[in-house]
């Protein structure tokens, strides 16, 4: 009889662990994705305005300010996603961002200001073309510093 | 001609060479830190990075026809030797027997060779490169503009070209450092002055000149073969 229960709770355990152990990788890569899925909207939105810069698009104001807003709102969420847990995984974020969290923070700080300045300042093609690089900076400041090629 | 040069000092290299080669160094490094650096120097959109791969172009075709007016030692037909003479001065090098060369030696020559086709066919990927953050693109981008496929692949070569360039150059960098302080054969100082000591080389004992109307000739003709090239193909130059 107690060799049952010895079994069985061998094989809770067991179960036990592996459970706590999915659980935490489902935590991670849950940060993981989130992040992704924010960043993955940036791609699509910054190509617009770029495509514009380059003169191979017309000047579209309501489209550059929906890139702003896109910007704007999933920058301040970024920072949160970035969990000391969450450096190994589905990730191309390199080891350098939790060495320099701070320097890596500030980025998306900066880049939410920018948006939100860039929002206001403009107004048409002009304003657009000295502003809009300024906003879009950001993205290969971080990326050539904390993403893996 | 010779008047601040010593009595036993013949020149090996013609000034434009010269002012090529330095102008490629300082260019490629150039290339490299505005785009590391890019929003560090406030240059999101790679404008001085575009710019630079437009000049190393221009500085490439210039070599090459320089490659064929220039002074002796600069022309291909001067240093453009069989494979096989190549490895058979690297077996002799390697083996401790230095054969003197007033100009490129045969194993350096296939070295320039393959620095000019490797930093050109990076140049050239480079127009058509969409940068990563589709902020901008190289002048040619519009013609792959629709083809994804494409557009990453360019995107890929030129990211790696560097390392491929950056291996070429430590190796031709070590070489010369070799050459310069352990054969005491002064490549580098060479290339900076022009002037080697006069000694019975095996290619030439004293090279020419070049004519600097013709190195100008040849600066325009590059120049216009660059910026007319990619505009005939329906660049456009930003």
């Amino acid at each position: 009889m107690s060799g049952r229960l010895v079994t069985f709770g061998r094989l809770a355990l067991v179960a036990a662990v592996l459970a706590g152990g999915a659980t935490a990788a489902l935590a991670q890569s849950a940060a993981i994705q989130a992040r992704k899925d924010i960043l993955k909207t940036f791609g699509p939105a910054s190509r617009a305005p770029g495509l514009m810069l380059r003169g191979e698009q017309p000047f579209d104001l309501a489209a550059v300010q929906a890139a702003l807003k896109v910007f704007a709102d999933g920058a301040p969420k970024l920072p949160a996603l970035f969990p000391a847990d969450s450096q190994t995984g589905d990730t191309k974020a390199l080891p350098l961002i939790w060495q320099e969290k701070d320097k890596f923070n500030a980025i998306f700080t900066k880049l939410e200001a920018d948006s939100k300045a860039a929002m206001t300042a403009i107004t048409n093609e002009a304003t657009f073309k000295t502003e809009m690089p300024k906003v879009l900076g950001n993205c290969g400041t971080c990326h050539t510093a904390y993403r893996a090629r | 001609m010779h008047g601040s040069q010593t009595p036993h000092s013949v020149r090996a290299w013609d000034l434009p060479t010269r002012l090529f080669h330095w102008a490629l160094v300082f260019c490629i490094v150039s290339a490299w830190v505005s785009f590391e650096y890019a929003g560090q120097l406030g240059d999101p959109t790679l404008r001085w990075h575009r710019w630079n791969g437009y000049a190393i172009l221009v500085l490439l075709v210039f070599r090459i026809l320089w490659g064929f007016v220039g002074g002796s030692t600069s022309r291909f037909a001067a240093f453009i030797r069989w494979p096989w003479v190549a490895l058979g001065y690297l077996k002799d090098t390697l083996a401790g027997r230095h054969r003197a060369y007033l100009g490129h030696n045969p194993a350096g020559s296939w070295m320039i060779v393959a620095l000019i086709v490797v930093v050109m066919g990076q140049a050239i990927l480079g127009l058509f490169t969409l940068e990563h953050n589709e902020v901008t693109a190289g002048p040619l981008q519009r013609l792959i503009l629709d083809d994804e496929a494409t557009t990453k692949l360019v995107q890929t070569l030129h990211g790696r070209g560097f390392y491929i360039i950056l291996g070429l150059a430590a190796l031709h960098v070590l070489a010369n450092l070799l050459y310069q302080h352990l054969a005491k054969d002064k490549l580098i100082t060479a290339m900076v002055t022009g002037h080697k000591p006069s000694a019975a080389y095996e290619d030439q004992p004293e090279a020419t000149g070049g004519s600097p109307v013709l190195a100008l000739v040849c600066l325009m003709a590059a120049t216009a073969i660059v910026f007319g090239g990619i505009t005939l193909m329906g660049g456009r130059i930003l």
